[in-house]
């Protein structure tokens, strides 16, 4: 029995071994030769969800690039940025999306629960740190073992492709066709905040969430860049709203030292909004192009820049 | 609980009136009635209530059915048979009745076969039961490997065809010829790995607790006619049917006729086992059919060696029955697995069309190299209990070795979680 069990112990460890070796293998490999230069190389880059994913136009705004993605948590918003100021000596401003439901505790569901891991993670496992790795295993074992082959297999993929440019698979622009803002108002739902922010949507946050924004803030920071906050417009009536005195709050307290722009209350049209978050095509073309005009009118230099932003409102002029 | 405390007091009913034919006809009968009685209520109700309104409703009449809306019991096939194969053997005087509550409590509910085979026999299991065990290394050892192939079968070989024959069963009005041949070559594939994966896991299990369970699948896809296959396919039910009903029936003494018969009758009732579903009772009825031409030409026991047996391969002539046989069985699973009737011929329907010569539109290459590769590790373990049963015949680093690619296919190749098909039987 003695022998059995040391056995079945032995041939644990070796085949976890093999796995670990193998997926550091591989991850070591990509880490080598992976490519997130930008071409044409930009001067601003913007990150977050799908609230930027849908409203920066960049092929509107000059010298730009949007490599915002859905469902996104900073957890792999941070290294995004590591690995975009890494490779990209071009970029000046790094704009980072914070908004109601970035605070929210369903970020801690965005960073770790099994949908997002096998989506997340599987495509950024090969440059997580170990230590992050170990985070996620203890706050999700089942949902990160399950993702855990298909992210290898990926890797394998990768490899034998001999594929590692990884600037087109970073999140880009997304042209929201669909307009269903009316049909939201009129079916106000009471429930929908908590779909949007998670439990405890009004008085409590996503503490990882926080900590990785402050770490993006601390590598740009060190990497000479400048880094500024955005709240891209949203909607008045919006779902997410139900945590403003929250998140006004937490941006006073913990970001005072940052750079905020806020375009939340830009004003648009309901046909202009695909949802109540997020912008459609033909408001993303009039907010870029706005925006556009901002950057060229050296918005980023101003020091007034939220009363700069205010004066130049389309309606408020 | 209750039908295991019924068949432990019937049996011993029956025992204490060893010498009294009809006071022991009485028990079994008591028996049979109270196990298939729960069968029926729970498993094939809704079924006859249904399958009756509509009759009625042909007929122009209205009936509201009133059906039940309860769960099935899990294993509730597997150990209602375990019961009725123990007061059975005890009827013909085969076994004593079991005195021991907790023994026979054991030997309905042993936990690896209890939901989904193998279905054993109270001769078989119950004196190893009784018995008392030691641990055994080799044997311990056996188990796991035995354990690790099950699960290869099982989380690579079905969940990865599962993923594809879902998606062209499921679509199949949106497919036509060879797309929708895949989808039954992969069904077959899905199901040989799923159930003779559990029941590996299963024999496994039980080998560890140094139990040895009846074997329940023997390589049916390597048969050259459809007896063998029924030989080498869910042995422990196609042996429960050929003992307990078949031969009771008369099995092959009598003429053509009557052996057609009970042919047509295990086959059937069988179907039926698997599931209150018409499909099934056309499924049985199929593979009955394709058991009628070795039953008139007395050809069912032509094939009962392994084939190819000390050789590296097949000969033409074994290939041709093998992969014929192999055919004739897809053929019927599409009736297995199809929704209902009209689902399952719209799906024949659909193949014999002129894309049956095309290439089919859903082309899953990694799933068919795995595929490819688990029949050739079948073929080289022919001869074993499973497939790597003789590995223990190689060195210690050869050993090691499969063990951890095994465990690494496993590991990376697994498809999405699909529960075990035989769970809801």
């Amino acid at each position: 029995m003695g022998n059995f069990i040391r056995n079945i112990i032995l041939f644990g460890l070796l085949s976890t071994s093999l796995i670990v070796g193998i997926d550091r293998f591989l991850s070591s490999l990509i880490n080598q030769h992976a490519s997130f230069a930008f071409d044409p190389a930009p001067r601003y880059v913007f990150f977050g969800h799908s609230h930027p994913e849908c409203a920066y136009n960049d092929s509107l705004i000059q010298d730009s690039r949007n490599i915002a993605e859905s469902s996104e948590a900073y957890f792999y918003t941070y290294l995004k940025v590591k690995k975009v100021l890494e490779q990209n000596p071009s970029v000046e401003t790094l704009f980072i999306e914070c908004t109601n439901n970035q605070i929210s505790p369903k970020m801690n569901d965005w960073t770790w629960d099994s949908r997002h891991l096998s989506h997340k993670y599987t495509k950024y496992a090969p440059f997580i740190h170990l230590s992050d790795q170990i985070t996620l295993l203890l706050q999700n074992p089942r949902g990160f073992l399950t993702s855990l082959p298909y992210s290898i297999k990926r890797k394998f993929t990768t490899v034998a492709r001999n594929d590692y440019d990884f600037s087109d698979q970073l999140g880009g622009y997304k042209y929201l066709v669909r307009y269903k803002t009316d049909s939201l108002l009129q079916n106000l739902n009471p429930l929908a905040a908590k779909d949007e922010l998670g439990m405890s949507a009004t008085d409590s946050v996503s503490r990882i969430n926080l900590n990785y924004l402050r770490r993006i803030i601390e590598i740009i920071r060190k990497n000479n860049k400048h880094v500024v906050l955005v709240r891209t417009p949203i909607h008045p009536m919006y779902e997410g709203y139900v945590n403003e005195s929250l998140y006004k709050r937490i941006i006073r307290r913990e970001f005072s030292d940052v750079d905020y722009l806020d375009f939340s209350k830009f004003p648009l049209q309901n046909e202009e909004f695909g949802d109540l978050g997020h912008l459609n095509h033909q408001g993303a073309k009039i907010f870029s192009e706005w925006f556009n005009q901002l950057l060229t009118d050296s918005l980023l230099i101003r020091p007034e820049k939220q009363k700069f932003i205010e004066s130049r409102m389309p309606r408020n002029q | 609980m209750f039908s295991t405390l019924l068949d432990y007091y019937t049996g011993l009913k029956m025992w204490e009136n060893k010498g009294n034919k009809n006071r022991k006809k009485f028990w079994l009968w008591l028996s049979v009635i109270v196990n298939l009685g729960f069968l029926g209520v729970f498993k094939y109700y809704n079924f006859f209530v249904e399958s009756f309104s509509e009759v009625i409703s042909h007929l122009g009449f209205q009936l509201n059915s009133w059906t039940l809306d309860i769960i099935l019991p899990v294993g509730i096939s597997f150990y209602t048979f375990h019961g009725l194969s123990y007061v059975i053997d005890i009827y013909n005087d085969k076994i004593e009745a079991e005195r021991n509550f907790v023994d026979y409590a054991v030997f309905v509910s042993f936990f690896p076969l209890l939901v989904a085979g193998p279905i054993e026999r109270a001769t078989h299991l119950l004196p190893q039961i009784k018995t008392e065990r030691t641990f055994d290394y080799d044997r311990a050892v056996d188990g796991l490997r035995q354990i690790l192939w099950g699960l290869c079968k099982k989380v690579v070989i079905a969940d990865q065809c599962a993923e594809f024959a879902d998606k062209i069963f499921n679509n199949s009005a949106d497919y036509e010829g060879s797309t929708l041949v895949l989808g039954s070559v992969l069904f077959a594939f899905q199901i040989y790995g799923d159930f003779s994966g559990y029941s590996d896991i299963a024999l496994g299990t039980a080998r560890l607790f140094g139990i040895e369970l009846l074997r329940n699948f023997a390589f049916p896809y390597f048969s050259r006619d459809i007896p063998e296959f029924w030989r080498r396919w869910h042995i422990s039910l196609s042996s429960w049917f050929r003992d307990y009903l078949y031969i009771p029936l008369g099995g092959s003494r009598g003429g053509t006729w009557s052996k057609i018969r009970n042919v047509l009758i295990i086959f059937i009732v069988s179907g039926f086992w698997h599931g209150a579903n018409w499909t099934f009772i056309v499924w049985g009825f199929l593979n009955a059919l394709y058991m009628v031409p070795s039953v008139i030409l007395k050809t069912n026991r032509t094939n009962l060696d392994i084939v190819a047996n000390g050789r590296l391969l097949p000969t033409l002539r074994e290939v041709i029955s093998m992969v014929t046989t192999f055919c004739l069985t897809a053929f019927a699973w599409i009736f297995f697995r199809a929704e209902n009737l009209d689902h399952a011929f719209d799906y024949i329907a659909r193949i014999f069309t002129p894309q049956l010569f095309a290439l089919p539109i859903i082309r899953p290459t990694p799933v068919l190299v795995l595929v490819v590769l688990f029949i050739a590790i079948e073929w080289n373990g022919r001869a074993g209990n499973y497939a790597i049963a003789n590995l223990y015949t190689k060195s210690k680093p050869i050993r090691w070795s499969v063990y951890l690619v095994l465990f690494l296919v496993i590991f990376l190749f697994q498809g999405k979680q699909q529960q075990f098909i035989y769970f809801q039987f």
